[in-house]
């Protein structure tokens, strides 16, 4: 708990304990200040670019940041903007100035929507965008969650197996696994959209025709707010399971997850058939047989406790009372 | 009933007096929470699990520059000797649950979710006395697990006095011994500070400073029980998703 | 329950699926996932039990104590009126940990309708389960076992892992033994009976015959088709629901339908009554064996610290 050893804790720092003394440094996420002194407030592992001091958990809710890849689902529609549930401290909000009556025409209770944080207001909610074609309305395809801590920022949330199936990785810890489509790459020209998602403050960023906005989408872009399935034969449908229950052992074991693991659990579950998967020992055999050089064992270790929760089982048990000297 | 005996130091449960019960406790047990925590301590045994914070289910209820604790304690029906149905609206359940809510309000940093909510749900499945003090322990536990910012550990013990010595972590049967005064104190580790002290009972003033001394050793204990518990289940996080 | 809101392109992806026998994790139709058991979990209680459905640890999580407690007869009571019977009463509480949906009443309705069936099933004259060995004295004393049970996880089918639950907590009932015998009276010169209970933990007896409490089937009708063992989303999307309950011999005990949005038709509901007798009966055999293993090991170990069980992710 002291910071005697050096200017700052390093490893594992637990609530209220202090981190440096050293009045250089300034507050992050996850700390506080008493007395000149900075103190962690969440349990989790300290970092520290240059003079900014943090906490880092991977037991939080989601908190957004400005350009995540959210995955969420409406929660409300409101007249002049969507709520959207991110498992995070608040509901996301997705402005819009079309159309008022038509609001469930774009987006209705429970759709999953593809989104980027554009901005996050004082109280942590989020405000979305879709200005993309690739964002919008998700389906062909499950949603299944995950804990956020095990999805990463990244360049990529993207990812597409080469078994015909597309996951996206929600950094809210929401994931969707769904039929392969074609992305155009995500940093597309955001003013094809503009035309009829006219966001109050992104208009004004981006200076494009406001004279379109009143126009209702075309058949161009509805295809984006469909809710009809294409056609998914049988074997994508496998596919798209065998992948969600991948991603289900791998949010088990706590493990990351990114096209590396995800692909390696794949193929490790080749062997077994789908329903099997989620069945104790086929998933332990899956966690075990992962390309990992030197950690097989360690993973073994982890699945057991994960089955039989030994986790728990300390020496402290044979212990049987606590004295207090 | 004889609860202490003099000649040999031990009390009814073979204890010493200055002797804590067993404490097992284990934290991410309930999947479907944010935050989740299963406490033991001899007997008494409970379980808690936090929601949130999310956005207030009640508008009403949300505050715009704080956070809203929302505490329910729910007695099983089968936690006691006799069995016995018991609401949580039942004015012992409203009691406990607001001294909790209490205990925690200053110690989360709530500034930080305005117009959210924490869902705090106490479960007891077992009560062998020390209820409170193993309430706000699993609580404690509970909270930190959810990732919750707090200034400090809060960690609780009662303690009583029964001839003419000091005791700690009292059970059901020394608690009901009617001739014994029960104070249950909640201490912040870091400051040393009390934020709770429930006394039921008469007690000469100066003998309360040696209880509250003795009570804040057990706290420590108590912190530093938690304390590793936290340490090793964010240690094996750490190592499996490092992997 | 519609607290749990899906869209329209999912819910179509998930009727697709039952309609081609594939479901989203991988299962038929008519397939169960795992059930995992712990009995004794809570040490004050006469038997208890906690029963998991799912996958990997994760799923709906039900926590069954028993007690028990002396009841006194009194003439006229209408589901005991010979006296010779004891009472089962069962309650269901939700947890609002149970899952992010479920908050202040909402789960109210939800906890009386699971209380009904289970109450329905097991503790009804009509119910297979002998009432009978809870009698203590004809017309005097008999025992009532009340059935606590709590929900911890919720991710669909609740009520055949309630009834697991419930069956699993009866294996695992020890009564106290109770010696009757005749006392003199000695101002009116006339016998009437007395009980005794005796504190020792090594006269116990189990629940006779627990294995005849019925195990529940509930199928949910999707589409043209019917699907058991539903997630959540499965029952979402669901437009009626039927629980069939049926003990080891195969005999259906009673029958309820539940969450209408429509009706069945009469041959759908036949042979949703066969299949669910087939499972049923495959449920009960496959429990029998897992209490019997968990016992075996069990008496292998030294005395298992129960705390254990809540300690466990299983």
């Amino acid at each position: 708990m002291s910071s005697e050893s050096g200017p700052i804790s390093k490893g594992i720092v637990t609530t209220g304990s202090l981190i440096t003394r050293d009045g250089v440094f300034m507050k992050g996420h996850g700390t506080f200040v008493e007395n000149g002194e900075i103190y962690a407030s969440i349990t989790g592992t300290v970092e520290r670019i240059n003079k900014l001091v943090s906490v880092t958990s991977l037991r939080q809710r989601y908190s957004g940041e400005i350009g995540d890849i959210v995955v969420g689902r409406i929660s409300r529609v409101g007249l002049k903007r969507w709520l959207v549930n991110v498992n995070g401290r608040q509901d996301a909000r997705r402005k819009s100035a079309s159309d008022e009556l038509q609001m469930r025409k774009f987006f209705k209770e429970g759709d999953v929507v593809f989104a980027e944080v554009q901005s996050v207001f004082v109280d942590g909610a989020l405000s979305l965008h879709t200005r993309s074609l690739d964002y919008g309305k998700l389906r062909n395809g499950v949603v299944c969650y995950v804990s956020p801590a095990l999805v990463v920022r990244s360049r990529s949330h993207l990812i597409s197996l080469h078994c015909g199936v597309d996951v996206v990785l929600g950094v809210n810890g929401c994931i969707h696994i769904g039929k392969h489509r074609v992305f155009s790459h995500l940093q597309v020209d955001s003013d094809n959209d503009e035309a009829y998602l006219k966001d109050e403050q992104s208009s004004l960023e981006s200076n494009t025709k406001a004279g379109n906005s009143s126009t209702l989408p075309n058949n161009d872009y509805s295809d984006i707010y469909s809710d009809v399935n294409d056609d998914i034969d049988i074997s994508t449908r496998t596919n798209i399971s065998r992948v969600h229950n991948c991603i289900v052992i791998l949010d088990r074991l706590f493990i990351r997850l990114n096209s590396t693991s995800i692909n390696t659990a794949y193929e490790q579950s080749l062997q077994y058939f789908v329903p099997e998967l989620l069945k104790q020992d086929v998933a332990n055999e899956i966690a075990e047989s992962r390309d990992n050089k030197n950690s097989a064992m360690t993973f073994k270790l982890l699945v057991n406790s994960v089955a039989y929760g030994i986790l728990s089982r300390t020496d402290d048990l044979s212990a049987q009372r606590y004295t207090i000297e | 009933m004889l609860i202490f005996s003099e000649y040999l130091g031990l009390r009814i449960d073979g204890r010493r007096a200055n002797e804590l019960r067993k404490i097992t406790c284990k934290t991410n047990v309930i999947d479907y929470t944010d935050g989740s925590a299963y406490f033991e301590q001899g007997n008494t045994k409970i379980l808690v699990g936090i929601l949130g914070p999310r956005e207030a289910k009640q508008r009403s209820a949300s505050q715009t520059t704080q956070v809203t604790l929302n505490v329910e304690f729910l007695v099983s029906p089968f936690s006691s000797v006799e069995r016995k149905k018991r609401s949580k609206y039942d004015r012992r359940s409203v009691e406990i649950a607001t001294s909790i809510k209490q205990t925690f309000e200053h110690v989360i940093i709530g500034q930080l979710f305005p117009r959210s909510q924490i869902d705090i749900f106490i479960h007891l499945l077992q009560q062998d006395g020390g209820v409170l003090e193993a309430c706000i322990n699993a609580t404690c536990l509970a909270l930190i697990d959810a990732g919750i910012p707090m200034t400090d550990y809060v960690c609780a013990i009662n303690a009583g006095y029964v001839d003419d010595s000091p005791m700690l972590d009292l059970n059901m049967v020394e608690e009901a011994s009617f001739d014994t005064p029960n104070i249950t104190i909640a201490v912040l580790i870091r400051s040393g500070k009390i934020c709770l002290l429930q006394l039921e009972s008469t007690l000469a003033v100066d003998l309360l400073a040696p209880v509250l001394e003795l009570a804040k050793t057990g706290c420590k204990y108590i912190h530093s029980v938690l304390d590793s518990t936290i340490k090793e289940s964010t240690q094996s996080m750490i190592n499996s998703v490092t992997l | 329950m519609s607290l749990y809101p899906i869209s329209i392109s999912e819910t179509n992806y998930i009727a697709k699926g039952v309609e081609a026998d594939f479901r989203v994790d991988g299962r038929d139709n008519l397939s169960f996932r795992d059930f995992s058991i712990v009995t004794g979990v809570v040490s004050q209680t006469y038997g208890s039990a906690r029963c998991r459905l799912g996958s990997l640890g994760k799923g709906t999580d039900v926590l069954v104590g028993i007690k028990a407690e002396i009841g006194n007869w009194t003439p006229g009571e209408p589901d005991n009126l010979f006296g010779k019977r004891g009472k089962i009463v069962c309650n269901v509480q939700i947890s609002p940990i149970s899952s992010q949906f479920f908050s202040g009443r909402s789960s109210d309705d939800l906890e009386i309708e699971l209380t009904q069936i289970l109450a329905n099933s097991i503790s009804l004259e009509q119910s297979s389960i002998d009432l009978e060995q809870l009698c203590i004295i004809e017309k005097q004393a008999y025992w009532i076992l009340y059935v606590d049970a709590l929900v911890l996880g919720y991710d669909g089918n609740i009520i055949d892992t309630l009834f697991y639950a419930t069956r699993a907590a009866f294996s695992d009932i020890q009564l106290p033994k109770v010696v009757v015998e005749s006392v003199l009276d000695e101002e009116t010169n006339t016998e009437h009976q007395a009980f005794e209970i005796i504190d020792d933990p090594s006269a116990l007896r189990p629940f006779n015959d627990w294995e005849n409490i019925p195990m529940s089937v509930t199928s949910y009708i999707i589409g043209k088709r019917y699907v058991v063992d539903c997630s959540v989303q499965e029952e979402t999307i669901s437009t009626a629901r039927i629980t069939v309950t049926i003990n080891k011999n195969g005999d259906i005990c009673s029958i309820h339908k539940g969450d209408m949005k429509t009706g069945i038709s009469p041959s759908l509901l036949q042979n949703i009554l066969s299949i669910s007798k087939r499972i049923g009966v495959d449920l009960v055999s496959a429990q029998s064996a897992k209490i019997e293993n968990a016992k075996l090991s069990k008496d292998d170990s030294e005395i298992p610290d129960t705390s254990l069980t809540f300690l466990n992710l299983f």
